[in-house]
């Protein structure tokens, strides 16, 4: 199988996807979209994964390239079209019914092909807060489903911040000879969130409008959950390789902003983050509430 | 810290034995800051250290004055032999660590007197910050850094800062731009108005526009803006690994590189220029990292105050006077340049 990206687990190979897995694809071109979505619907169908695609168009796309000996069962099935744009949670609940459906029928398990344009189908062009946002809850439902998720996102609709910033929180990056995006954020599981790569002035913004999902989405539910007041939610940082002065207060701002519901632990920092967190006087008491462990 | 000192009357002054360091400046003196009394002390050896030093923490002490001493290791020991049991009531800091760059000195005293004089309370420190041995480059920095204190505590209700300067051993140069740089002086026991301060004006004008040495036609180039300051940290991980920084050292560079880069570009026209090269010194070898653009520093105090926890802005060359061993900030019409150094350890 051919190499075709990078991303910060490995360099990500089509054939390496694993169920849970929430992947970005910077599309730069039709053909580019034709030649990885046959890699990615073939390697799917080699995997016994039940094969959906989302979006404009993707069924002449699609039926013009599978090999002959594959089947599409489910294109464009009904009820991925049956929610809104931006409603994470109803396309969960989807993934959720077609994957213990799909299971059902002997498959591994459901992998899914959105061409992203889909949302923009819906005016106004959303805001970027508000596609981290669907993003980040979306990769924390195919996690927790144990879906495969491949979300396509063409240059010629987003613009090029959108597309850099959107792909931050997706856990893994498809496109070939693109440079690393900066940061990674996705849901390991039961409140937990992974952060790798770097965060700095560039992806900042970004790196907020996912913190606030984490913390906003994982919070809520870990409370009715345990019937605690305070939920704990967890950010690994082993995979950080860098965080600039406005990361670490973008981290500690939105920790603070949700307060008292919501108890950040940082867990598996570098050496380094932890001595620039004490310098810059975070680990006071009341500070920002963030507890660092270990 | 020491521990506060109880409240004192009102204007329990403090005259020292054997100078009059309370009498009022003459006629002709330059204006004595509002609360601030900054001295030079020119001494010659190690005896004329403790004879000026020891009477001044006595006072405080005796005072009930918290007071800090900030000198270099070996001055410690001789003050802490002098002082007795005494020693355990001051605080003392080794100047060659913790005002190794002296950008980020006037924070530590900051932090030391909202801790110890919260209420603005009378307060004391001793601070050799130019000692034998610093650079040419670093008796730059401590004489802008002498200058910055007039600026940054002019304003300090009580506040009173004795500052060594070991006459014998220092270049000459350096020991009479003290008379510049400091309102007050002591000499031959007596605390006298400096004729040659230059004033609280004329200091913050001159102090951001002051010529650096050359760079030299070996170092490294790189043009940077918005969305490519990885490469500017690449690039100075390459270095820090040809000179040798160690891992700790090399992401202290590298974040501060990257602050000031991020300061290009949000406040210097979107872009700005990195170049670094490698010194090789007595001392060993260092980085050395600097960053240009278009932007204009107003500020003379830049990066030397704690910002508040939450504060929009400022943090960022904080932190680079905290992580860097030598931080040099020049700015005018002409643009800004920020040099950093880092020794490899």
């Amino acid at each position: 199988m051919e190499d075709v990206g990078t991303g910060t687990r490995d360099a990500v190979r089509l054939d390496s996807l694993r169920p849970g897995d929430h992947v970005g694809w910077i599309v730069d071109s039709a053909e580019e979209y034709d030649r990885l979505s046959r890699w990615c619907l073939a390697d799917g169908a080699r995997c016994g994964d039940k094969l959906f695609v989302l979006g404009a168009r993707t069924d002449d796309v699609c039926a013009a390239h599978l090999p002959e000996h594959l089947t599409l069962p489910h294109p464009r099935h009904d009820a991925f079209d049956a929610f809104d744009a931006f409603d994470a949670e109803a396309m969960g609940r989807v993934f959720a019914r077609e994957t213990a459906a799909a299971c059902h029928e002997g498959y591994r398990g459901v992998r899914v092909l959105a061409d992203m344009e889909w949302l923009l189908d819906h005016p106004p062009t959303p805001p970027l807060e508000t596609l981290v946002d669907f993003e980040v809850r979306l990769g924390r439902l195919v996690a927790e489903v144990g879906a495969i998720m491949v979300c396509a996102y063409r240059t010629r609709r987003f613009d090029p911040l959108t597309v850099a910033q959107v792909m931050c929180v997706h856990g893994l990056e498809l496109g070939a000879d693109r440079p690393d995006r900066g940061f990674r954020m996705w849901s390991s599981g039961n409140d937990v969130w992974e952060v790798h790569g770097e965060v700095d002035l560039s992806n900042a913004a970004a790196f907020r409008a996912a913190l606030d999902t984490a913390l906003a989405h994982s919070g809520a539910p870990a409370r009715e959950r345990t019937g605690a007041r305070v939920a704990t939610v967890r950010l690994r940082l082993s995979g950080l390789r860098f965080i600039d002065v406005t990361g670490m207060r973008t981290l500690a701002l939105a920790a603070q902003s949700h307060r008292p519901g919501v108890r950040l632990v940082v867990q598996a920092a570098p050496r380094k983050f932890r001595r620039w967190w004490e310098l810059l006087g975070y680990d006071q008491d009341g500070s920002c509430g963030v507890e660092i462990q270990p | 810290m020491v521990a506060p000192p109880p409240p004192l009357p009102e204007d329990s002054g403090a005259p020292a034995r054997g100078r009059d360091m309370s009498a009022p400046p003459g006629p002709d003196a330059p204006p004595r800051p509002t609360g601030f009394r900054h001295e030079a002390y020119l001494y010659r050896g190690e005896d004329e250290f403790v004879a000026g030093v020891l009477p001044f923490v006595g006072e405080a002490l005796a005072e009930g004055e918290p007071v800090l001493v900030v000198v270099p290791g070996p001055r410690i020991d001789l003050l802490r032999a002098a002082l007795g049991g005494d020693a355990d009531r001051v605080c003392f800091a080794d100047m060659a660590t913790l005002g190794r760059n002296p950008g980020r000195i006037i924070s530590a005293w900051h932090d030391f007197l909202a801790e110890s004089a919260p209420d603005g309370r009378r307060a004391r420190g001793v601070a050799e910050t130019a000692f034998p041995g610093r650079t040419e480059d670093e008796f730059v920095e401590c004489e802008r850094h002498e200058f910055l204190l007039n600026v940054a505590f002019h304003e300090w209700p009580a506040w009173w800062l004795l500052c060594p300067y070991d006459a014998a051993a220092l270049d000459p140069g350096v020991v009479a731009r003290t008379r510049h740089t400091h309102p007050y002086l002591v000499e031959d026991g007596a605390s006298r108005p400096s004729p040659e301060w230059v004033g609280l004006a004329e200091a913050a004008d001159q102090l951001l526009d002051h010529p650096l040495p050359p760079v030299p036609d070996e170092a490294a180039e790189l043009t940077f803006r918005d969305g490519a300051l990885r490469g500017v940290r690449e690039l100075v991980i390459q270095y820090a690994a040809w000179v040798g920084l160690s891992a700790d050292r090399t992401g202290d560079l590298v974040l501060a590189v990257n602050e000031v880069a991020a300061n290009s570009v949000r406040h210097g026209g979107g872009r700005g220029r990195l170049r670094v090269w490698r010194e090789d010194t007595e001392s060993g070898a260092m980085v050395v990292c600097e960053i240009g653009d278009r932007g204009r520093i107003r500020d003379p105090l830049v990066g030397r105050l704690r910002p508040a926890l939450f504060q929009d802005g400022g943090r960022g060359m904080w932190m680079v006077n905290q992580l860097c061993d030598l931080v040099q900030v020049r700015s005018s019409g002409r643009g800004t340049v920020v040099r950093l150094r880092m020794v490899a350890d």
